[in-house]
């Protein structure tokens, strides 16, 4: 059974929940937001008693989601609005940032390795995707092919396949070369040292 | 948004009617309470996606004393656009996965 409205304490302390929005919200919506508990209580799955503890468990859901939807909007409309609401922000962050300087240090400083990050990372990517290859005349007509593999989408390439694509691709590629990782060892001034190189094909550099 | 636009886009509704109608729009996945309710129908009256309006004849419980809703010439230029939205994103969705 569902006690009465009036007499439904669960209804009693919704309503005194409603008394925490704000005030232009609550006088505007008051009866409204009461009226969709009595509908909802109604319903089967928030009637009786462990309806009543859903129904309490959803209400207080919905009050802590529902609050910033029911302050007033703060944007004003165009370019003056914006810049006020804007200002209004940046006084917000000062004020709050000046009154705990342990905070204010650790944003700093989170800010700063973000800045850093950031710009390692554009870096790296202008280096190796927005810059064009040096060496490369026309870098926009050079194409890289690979080879797939079972769970392997850009695998490489043996030589069989290389030279199949060099003797045959005619038509598709003015010129195909290939090259291959390789560990070395440089020699300079009696000391030695292991470096990384790349071993070519012949048409490496004219490709 | 979206659900309440879809829901007022046939006939004006009051907020519970709405929020059922969400409800059983969006397979129960959608349960608006009275806050949430009238925070959306709120902010949405305020973009001029919908707009309050007369009892349109309903005769049910407390229907006098309910809040009734319309969509707007702007609402429903906004359904449609996100219709389209959804649909083109549901092509590309379906054309990639074959």
């Amino acid at each position: 059974m569902t006690s009465a409205p009036g007499r439904d304490p669960l209804r009693s302390s919704y309503r005194r929940l409603l008394a925490l929005y704000p005030r232009a919200f609550r006088m505007r919506f008051e009866m409204d937001l009461l009226q969709v508990f009595d509908d909802r209580r109604r319903e089967g799955r928030f009637s009786g008693r462990w309806g009543g503890i859903r129904l309490l468990a959803f209400l207080l859901k919905d009050f802590v989601t529902s609050m910033p939807m029911a302050r007033p909007p703060r944007h004003k409309h165009g370019v003056a609005g914006m810049m006020s609401n804007v200002m209004q922000d940046l006084r917000q962050a000062f004020r709050m940032l000046g009154r705990s300087p342990v905070f204010t240090v650790t944003a700093v400083i989170t800010l700063a390795l973000g800045i850093g990050l950031n710009a390692a990372t554009f870096s790296a990517v202008n280096g190796i995707l927005l810059r064009p290859l040096p060496g490369a005349e026309e870098p926009e007509r050079l194409v890289q092919l690979y080879r797939q593999w079972p769970g392997l989408d850009y695998g490489s390439n043996s030589i069989p396949p290389y030279q199949d694509v060099r003797d045959r691709g005619g038509e598709v590629f003015e010129n195909v070369a290939a090259w291959y990782f390789a560990a070395m060892s440089l020699s300079a001034d009696g000391r030695s040292e292991r470096i990384m190189g790349l071993l070519v094909s012949a048409d490496f550099f004219q490709t | 948004m979206f659900h309440v636009l879809v829901a007022l886009a046939t006939s004006p509704r009051h907020g519970y009617a709405v929020a059922r109608e969400v409800e059983e729009l969006s397979e129960g996945r959608i349960v608006m309470g009275p806050g949430t309710l009238y925070g959306s129908l709120q902010r949405m009256t305020d973009a001029g996606l919908i707009q309050e309006t007369e009892n349109p004849g309903e005769q049910g419980l407390h229907a006098e004393r309910r809040r009734y809703y319309r969509i707007t010439h702007l609402g429903r230029a906004a359904l449609r656009a996100d219709t389209q939205r959804l649909a083109r994103a549901l092509a590309v969705v379906q054309e990639r996965l074959g």
